[in-house]
């Protein structure tokens, strides 16, 4: 179903690389073509209430694979909770949310085995080395093997703190280790909310380049993110959020925009529209 | 390649032994409190000096119910272990899977519990606590208490006040397999035979409870 | 709209006060009946308690019952009048409940010569209050609303073991002192009685005032007024959020 969602020229779901065999994700990778495919994610009239406040009201898109889509907004507009929805850790007050044509969260048991997803908490067990950890969800996702592991942790430079405890590691470290967890079975669908927050600039360049990797791929990656600055360089497409509504939709011009101005100048316009 | 029930079971239930073996702390408190409340129970009433059977058996069974009942306050509450839930409820496992993974950890914890307040009580009381119709006694009764336990401490990691409340919680759902384990145990401790309605009550409740549990268990853990 | 349009269209519609006279007017009669047209056990009139006690209970079981039911279709569905009747049903049942216990111990008393003995039957019915009062415990610590929800939700489906276990009690143990009203009493059962035919027909009007028409109308009234509480509440997290 994931391989047909993806359309023709996509790499292969991704498989479980044994002790022995070499790491299959570098292989076959093809250039994607977006819009011949069907969408990864459908949301259609998507809206979340925590009690009676709406968190999301009305967004409907349609997002495809082989794309970085980044999510802008300000404070309480509804960045994480659109992600967390997408994960299928919260169930939409109204609306619908599918997943490679999976409603979500009544049929989330379909593909999580397809999503991978980092939020704002470290979900890893301090008192365990970060190798125990990620062998721990290898073994959860059936992508047991210490190989995959190794590469995991060798990709984000992980590689000579294996065998300290979460709990040693400084919080940048923690988050990288966390984004390790959420990449490790190769998600077709990868959300990260705020990634590049806790890091340095040398592990910034890292995440970013495994997010074009996993792009590259076929990938779809969610990217919730507070720098404006440098949506231009990395996305292919921008959602951006005001107060719970889907305000822009910008797939064609997305390296030629000024993010951070336009994100500045709709939330002044959607400010004075309420006060108006 | 996906994983199976079973093995869903096992990489849990390993995961929460070691996890409390490392930790200590949860497996301090309850044999620390279980060795407290005996002492407490053994001053308030007085049984250096009337070593009535009945009551070392409640004193035993109240010990057991007390000393898992901070156990499971402690397991509710470790952050860390709240974020490894929300971290497992996005993986491919079976929700059932998780709940027995945690169910058989808490019971293997409980059982070594109830060994030790047999070893410890036998011994300060002088009472007979040790024969198959006890043990059975045990097993079933323990069984019944984790599944209320791993069931309430799911709730218990998401509620913003935590002191007292799963006391309130557990104890009203317990104290129905606690009677029976009670008077299961004083019928086994008497010279008459042990009656079957007994073993059928505890069998029972446990059975029922099992299924309500699994049935509600997905409830919990997914929105 | 006008304000007498207002209030004319929040009141309650007439179906709901003539359910709540006919309970008022069938109690009435039945607390007469119990008190006048009964005969009198030998006992003595301390047995006339025993026609708001046994009828008490049901109306609590069937409160019950429906917060079962109603915790059982907000799971399917999560719409929150749904939740919404399982709190009305836990809250007219513990009122029930403690009403059955209260009028039991006043009858105790001159009868086994005490308020409370642990017998098995008094036992079980106040483990079940206590977890039905916990149910009201378990909500007011969770600050999300829908987790709040749910979770009552699966409590209170768990709750209905002890109601269960209460049930399945008295006909397992052979000890007990309470006497029963539906078939023979145990052995060790002290203040069991005949019932003539005046007290069966006593007993009746009871069971349907106290076991169908009272729980009925309190919940409905106690529904109104939850839902008005939730719609104050919803106004006013608007008001703040706008």
């Amino acid at each position: 179903m994931i391989r047909q969602i993806l359309g023709k020229g996509r790499r292969a779901p991704l498989s479980v690389a044994s002790e022995n065999d070499g790491l299959q994700e570098d292989v076959g990778r093809t250039q994607p073509s977006a819009t011949d495919a069907l969408p990864l994610i459908r949301l259609q009239q998507l809206t979340k209430r925590f009690g009676w406040i709406p968190a999301l009201q009305d967004v409907s898109c349609e997002l495809h694979g082989g794309q970085i889509v980044a999510i802008l907004g300000a404070n309480g507009s509804g960045k994480s909770t659109l992600l967390k929805l997408c994960a299928g850790l919260l169930r939409p007050s109204e609306g619908n949310i599918q997943v490679a044509g999976w409603q979500l969260p009544k049929e989330a048991a379909q593909v999580r085995a397809h999503i991978g997803y980092a939020g704002h908490e470290i979900f890893l067990d301090e008192s365990f080395t970060i190798q125990e950890n990620l062998s721990f969800f290898a073994h959860c996702y059936g992508s047991a093997g210490k190989l995959r592991v190794d590469h995991s942790l060798g990709r984000l430079g992980l590689a000579k703190f294996a065998e300290l405890a979460v709990r040693q590691l400084s919080r940048g470290r923690q988050q990288l280790v966390d984004i390790a967890r959420a990449t490790l079975h190769g998600p077709e669908l990868l959300l990260l909310d705020e990634p590049l927050n806790h890091l340095d600039v040398v592990a910034e360049d890292v995440v970013v380049q495994m997010m074009k990797d996993a792009r590259d791929s076929g990938s779809l990656i969610l990217w919730v993110t507070h720098e404006s600055s440098r949506v231009a360089a990395i996305a292919d497409r921008v959602l951006l959020l005001h107060a719970g509504r889907l305000v822009v939709d910008e797939a064609g011009q997305v390296a030629e925009t000024d993010w951070p101005a336009t994100l500045k100048a709709t939330l002044c316009q959607e400010m004075m529209n309420r006060s108006a | 390649m996906k994983i199976t029930f079973v093995q869903a079971v096992m990489l849990i239930l390993r995961r929460d032994l070691i996890f409390d073996i490392r930790n200590r702390q949860r497996l301090w408190i309850i044999f620390l409190f279980a060795i407290l409340n005996t002492f407490v129970f053994s001053f308030a009433l007085e049984l250096q000096h009337i070593l009535r059977r009945e009551v070392v058996v409640g004193v035993f069974w109240t010990t057991i119910l007390f000393a898992s009942l901070l156990g499971f306050e402690r397991q509710g509450s470790e952050g860390s272990r709240q974020r490894m839930s929300q971290a497992i409820k996005l993986a491919p496992l079976p929700r059932l899977a998780i709940f027995y993974g945690q169910l058989l950890a808490n019971w293997l914890i409980t059982l070594c519990l109830l060994l030790f307040t047999v070893l410890l009580q036998s011994g300060l009381f002088n009472a007979r606590l040790w024969h198959m119709d006890f043990w059975l006694a045990s097993l079933l009764g323990s069984l019944g208490l984790v599944t209320i336990g791993t069931t309430l401490t799911t709730m218990f990691s998401h509620i913003s006040v935590r002191v007292g409340v799963m006391s309130v919680l557990l104890i009203p759902l317990i104290l129905p397999i606690l009677l029976t384990c009670v008077r299961f145990t004083l019928a086994t401790q008497s010279e008459l035979p042990v009656r079957n309605e007994w073993v059928a009550l505890l069998v029972l409740q446990d059975i029922i409870l099992l299924i309500l549990t699994s049935w509600l268990y997905p409830h919990l853990i997914d929105e | 709209m006008k304000r007498s349009e207002r209030m004319k269209a929040q009141s309650p519609p007439l179906r709901e006060h003539g359910l709540t006279w006919l309970a008022i007017v069938v109690l009435g009669v039945g607390f007469a009946m119990a008190l006048f047209y009964a005969e009198t056990d030998q006992q003595g009139h301390v047995q006339r308690l025993f026609y708001i006690h046994m009828p008490s209970f049901f109306g609590a079981l069937l409160a019950f019952s429906i917060t079962v039911y109603a915790s059982l279709r907000y799971l399917r569905s999560r719409d929150v009048k749904w939740d919404r009747l399982a709190v009305v049903g836990v809250e007219v049942g513990l009122l029930l409940a403690l009403i059955n216990l209260v009028t039991g111990a006043i009858w105790a008393r001159p009868i086994w010569a005490t308020w409370w003995n642990w017998d098995p039957r008094l036992t079980w019915d106040a483990i079940m209050i206590l977890t039905y009062a916990a149910y009201g415990v378990l909500r007011g610590a969770i600050e999300n609303v829908e987790t709040r929800r749910r979770f009552a939700a699966v409590y209170g489906i768990l709750a209905i073991f002890t109601a269960i276990m209460t049930l399945i009690i008295i006909r397992i143990r052979p000890d007990t002192m309470h006497p029963a009203v539906i078939g023979p009493s145990a052995q060790e059962a002290r203040g069991s009685f005949d019932a003539s035919p005046t007290m069966q027909i006593t007993l009746l009007v009871n069971l349907l005032g106290w076991a169908l028409l009272l729980p009925i109308v309190l919940m409905r009234w106690r529904y109104r007024l939850q839902q008005m509480s939730e719609r104050l509440e919803q106004l006013r997290q608007q008001w703040f959020e706008a």
